[in-house]
C-alpha cells in the first residue's frame, strides 16, 4: 500500500501574507500521484492513496497545527503501508530552537510543526520506503545556518528540502514537480523517481534564492509515478532481434531507405524501427552522421551505451 | 581549476586464512582508468579528470603491501588534502563485520584486528575539508558503512557533501565472478557511458541508479547514503543527442524564451524541397523527442509545422540552454 499526505498551505496571518498557488498546486500534485498515467486519459492504475490538506473553498476553518500533526501521525504510524510520501508547501522558519514548518495558526513562539517531530515520526515509522519533500518559503534569511547539516536517517528514508527565499520560487518548484509527474523528464520507460525530482529541480531552479538539499539513506530508488514510456515497449523489445549481441553491427543497405523504393516492405519497416531507436539515442550509425547516409553508403548501425544497457536489461528480463 | 583526487584500493593477496581474491586488483585498475578521464565538450576529446592514486596488492608483499597502517596513512592523505575540492575513495577487497561495525580487511588482518574500521573512514569523511566526498565500497557487509548503531537501530549520519555507495546491504556478501566483482562491473559499465544522461553526464547517484536496475531483489542490494546540495558530475562521456544537434540549440533559440517559427517548408512530407529548413526541423524534432523542445500550442511538431506555428524550449530545455551558455563562457 502506498500512502501520501500532500499539504499545501496558502492562507497565513497578515505579516506573512498569502502564499499564492500553494493550495492549488498541492491539489494537482495529489491528483497526479493518485493514478499512474494511462493511454485512456483518466483511468490509470491506482498509485498513492492521497490525503490533500489545502485551503479549498469547502473548508470552514483554517488548517491548524493539530490537524497537520494528526495527519502526519496517521501517515507515519500506519502499520500496513510500504511506501509513504509527504509533500509540504508553505512558509518555514529557522532559529535557535530549530526548524519549523509554519501553519496558518502560527503565532510567536508557537510557530507550527517542528521539523524534528516530522523526522522523529519518519525515523520510527514501520514503512519500508519514505520520501519527504519540503517546499519551504522563508520570509527572512537566517542569520546563520541553524540547520543540522547531518540529520539522522534510518534506512529507506529520503528527504528533499527546498529553501525558497521568494514565493515565486516555491511556485516554480511546485510546477517543476507537476511537470515531472506528468512525465516531462522521465526515463525511457516513463518512471518518475524521487531522485529525478532532486536532480531536475536542482538543474532548473537552484540559485541564490533557492537552495536544494537532498538527504538519503536507501537501498532502492522510489518510483513516484509511472507515465507512458517515451518509446513503446513494442519497439524496445525488438532490439535483441536486430542486435544478436550488444556489440553487434547491423548492416544497412540502400534497400532500407523508403524514399529510394528499392527494398521490400519489411526492409522499410526495419529501417523505420531502427530510426526510431536512433531518435531516442539507442542506436547510432557507424562512421556516418545520419542513419540515412549509413544506409545510402551501405554501412552499419550499432547500439549506443544506452542501447546496450537496454539490451542487457531485456536479456535479463528486467524491463 | 577544481582539483579532484581519488584513492583506489584493490586487494587480491590475502593469507590463506582469510582467503585470496582474484578480481579486486583488476577491478580497481578498471575504476582508476575510467575515473581518470572525462569528456570535454568544447574540444570533443577525453581530458583529465580525477587524479587517481592506484593502490593494489602484489604477489610480492615487499613490493606493495596494504596494511592497516598504510591504508590509514593513504586515507589521511586523501581526506586531509586541502587542495582537493572533490575526493573519491574506492575499495575492493574483503569486508568484515562484527558487533562493533564493519572493517575494510587489510593484508595484515588477524582476528580481533581485522583492518581499518568503517567508523574511522566515516569520521575522516565527515571531518574532511573537501567539499565533496565520494566513497565506494565493493566488499562484503559494506552496507555498514555510514551507519551508526544507536539503541540497536542503524542510522546514517553524514555531513553535507558526503556520498556513500556500497555493494551490498550490511548483512550481505558481495559476489565476485570471473569477470570481476558483479558490483564493480556494473559501476564500470555506468561510468563508461551506460549510466549517462542525455548530455553524457554521469553523476554519483547514476551509479546507484544503474546498479539498482541491474541487480534484482534476490541478489546483493547496493545501498546509497548521501547528504548533498549539489549533484556533481563524476565523469562525462559523449552526449546521447548528437553534438551537431545540441550545438544548434542556441542558434535556433537565441534567448531561452525565444520561439522558433515553423512552416510547411520544414516538414519533408510536404515536399517543398527546402533542405535547410528540413534539416533544422529534423534537429528540432530530435530535441523534441528528448523533451527539450515542444510546440507552443499543437500536440506534435508535425502539426505545428503544418499549421505554421512555433516551437519553444521546455523548462528542461531552458535549463540545458543556460548550462550550455555558461559552459561555453567558462
Amino acid at each position: 500500500m502506498k500512502k501520501a499526505l500532500i499539504i499545501g498551505l496558502e492562507e497565513y496571518p497578515k505579516h506573512l501574507g498569502k502564499l499564492k498557488g500553494s493550495s492549488e498546486n498541492a491539489k494537482e500534485i495529489g491528483q497526479l500521484l493518485t493514478r499512474n498515467e494511462s493511454i485512456s486519459s483518466n483511468k490509470g492504475d491506482l498509485n498513492f492513496d492521497c490525503l490533500v490538506l489545502n485551503c479549498n473553498t469547502n473548508r470552514k476553518t483554517i488548517i491548524n497545527r493539530k490537524e497537520i500533526n494528526k495527519a502526519c501521525k496517521e501517515l507515519f504510524e500506519d502499520q500496513e503501508s510500504d511506501a509513504l510520501f509527504l509533500y509540504f508547501s508553505g512558509y518555514a522558519i529557522e532559529n535557535e530552537m530549530g526548524q519549523y514548518l509554519l501553519t496558518p495558526d502560527t503565532t510567536d513562539f508557537d510557530f507550527g510543526i517542528a521539523l524534528n517531530d516530522i523526522l522523529f515520526y519518519a525515523n520510527s515509522s514501520p514503512a519500508k520506503e519514505i520520501n519527504i519533500v519540503l517546499n519551504c518559503t522563508y520570509k527572512l534569511r537566517a542569520k546563520k545556518d541553524y540547520a543540522l547539516s547531518s540529520t539522522l536517517l534510518r534506512n529507506g528514508l529520503s528527504i528533499l528540502t527546498v529553501k525558497n527565499y521568494s514565493s515565486e520560487k516555491s511556485i516554480q518548484f511546485a510546477n517543476t514537480t507537476i511537470n515531472l509527474l506528468n512525465g516531462s523528464n522521465s526515463n525511457i520507460l516513463g518512471h518518475v523517481t524521487f531522485v529525478e525530482l532532486f536532480e531536475h529541480a536542482f538543474d532548473v531552479l537552484s540559485d541564490e534564492d533557492c537552495e536544494i538539499h537532498f538527504q538519503s539513506n536507501t537501498s532502492r530508488i522510489s518510483t513516484l509515478r509511472k507515465t507512458l514510456p517515451k518509446i513503446s515497449y513494442e519497439v524496445l523489445k525488438q532490439i535483441p532481434s536486430f542486435f544478436m549481441h550488444p556489440s553487434y553491427y547491423y548492416p544497412l543497405t540502400k534497400q532500407h531507405i523508403p524514399a529510394l523504393n528499392l527494398g521490400t516492405e519489411d526492409q522499410v519497416l526495419e529501417y523505420k524501427t531502427l530510426q526510431k531507436m536512433a531518435r531516442f539515442g539507442l542506436v547510432k550509425p557507424v562512421n556516418a552522421n545520419h542513419m540515412y547516409y549509413a544506409a545510402l553508403n551501405e554501412k552499419h548501425c550499432c547500439l549506443t551505451e544506452h542501447g546496450k544497457q537496454i539490451w542487457e536489461l531485456l536479456n535479463m528480463n528486467r524491463l | 581549476m577544481k582539483s579532484r583526487k581519488a584513492l583506489i584500493v584493490g586487494i587480491n593477496h590475502y593469507s590463506q586464512n582469510i582467503g585470496p581474491l582474484e578480481e579486486c586488483v583488476s577491478d580497481a585498475t578498471k575504476m582508476a582508468d575510467l575515473l581518470s578521464t572525462t569528456y570535454d565538450e568544447v574540444q570533443d576529446v577525453m581530458v583529465d579528470n580525477f587524479e587517481c592514486r592506484l593502490c593494489v596488492s602484489d604477489i610480492d608483499p615487499t613490493k606493495s603491501e596494504i596494511t592497516r597502517s598504510t591504508l590509514r596513512k593513504k586515507l589521511l592523505q586523501l581526506f586531509q588534502d586541502k587542495a582537493a575540492e572533490q575526493v573519491l575513495f574506492y575499495f575492493s577487497g574483503h569486508g568484515y563485520a562484527n558487533s562493533l561495525g564493519g572493517y575494510l580487511v587489510t593484508q595484515d588482518a588477524e582476528s580481533y584486528d581485522q583492518g581499518v574500521s568503517f567508523g574511522e573512514v566515516l569520521n575522516l569523511a565527515n571531518q574532511s575539508l573537501n567539499k565533496e566526498v565520494y566513497i565506494i565500497l565493493d566488499c562484503c557487509k559494506s552496507g555498514h558503512m555510514g551507519l551508526l548503531n544507536l539503541a540497536n537501530q542503524p542510522f546514517s549520519q553524514i555531513r553535507t557533501g558526503v556520498h556513500i555507495l556500497t555493494a551490498s546491504a550490511s548483512n550481505q556478501v558481495a559476489i565476485e565472478t570471473n569477470k570481476g566483482a558483479v558490483f564493480t562491473n556494473i559501476l564500470c559499465n555506468a561510468l563508461a557511458g551506460g549510466g549517462a544522461d542525455l548530455f553524457g553526464n554521469i553523476k554519483f547517484i547514476d551509479l546507484f541508479r544503474h546498479s539498482q536496475q541491474f541487480l534484482g531483489v534476490w541478489e546483493q542490494r547496493p545501498t546509497f547514503k548521501a547528504n548533498t546540495n549539489q549533484p556533481t558530475i563524476l565523469r562525462k562521456v559523449e552526449p546521447r543527442i548528437h553534438r551537431s544537434v545540441l550545438n544548434k540549440i542556441r542558434e535556433y533559440f537565441p534567448t531561452e524564451s525565444s520561439q522558433y517559427g515553423l512552416n510547411r517548408a520544414h516538414e519533408p512530407s510536404f515536399e517543398l524541397g527546402d533542405k535547410k529548413k528540413e534539416e533544422a526541423f529534423s534537429h528540432l524534432q530530435t530535441l523534441s523527442n528528448f523533451g527539450l523542445v515542444k510546440p507552443v500550442s499543437s500536440e506534435h511538431m508535425y502539426y505545428a509545422a503544418k499549421h505554421e506555428e512555433s516551437c519553444e524550449l521546455t523548462p528542461f530545455g531552458k535549463s540545458y540552454w543556460r548550462q550550455s551558455t555558461s559552459q561555453n563562457k567558462g
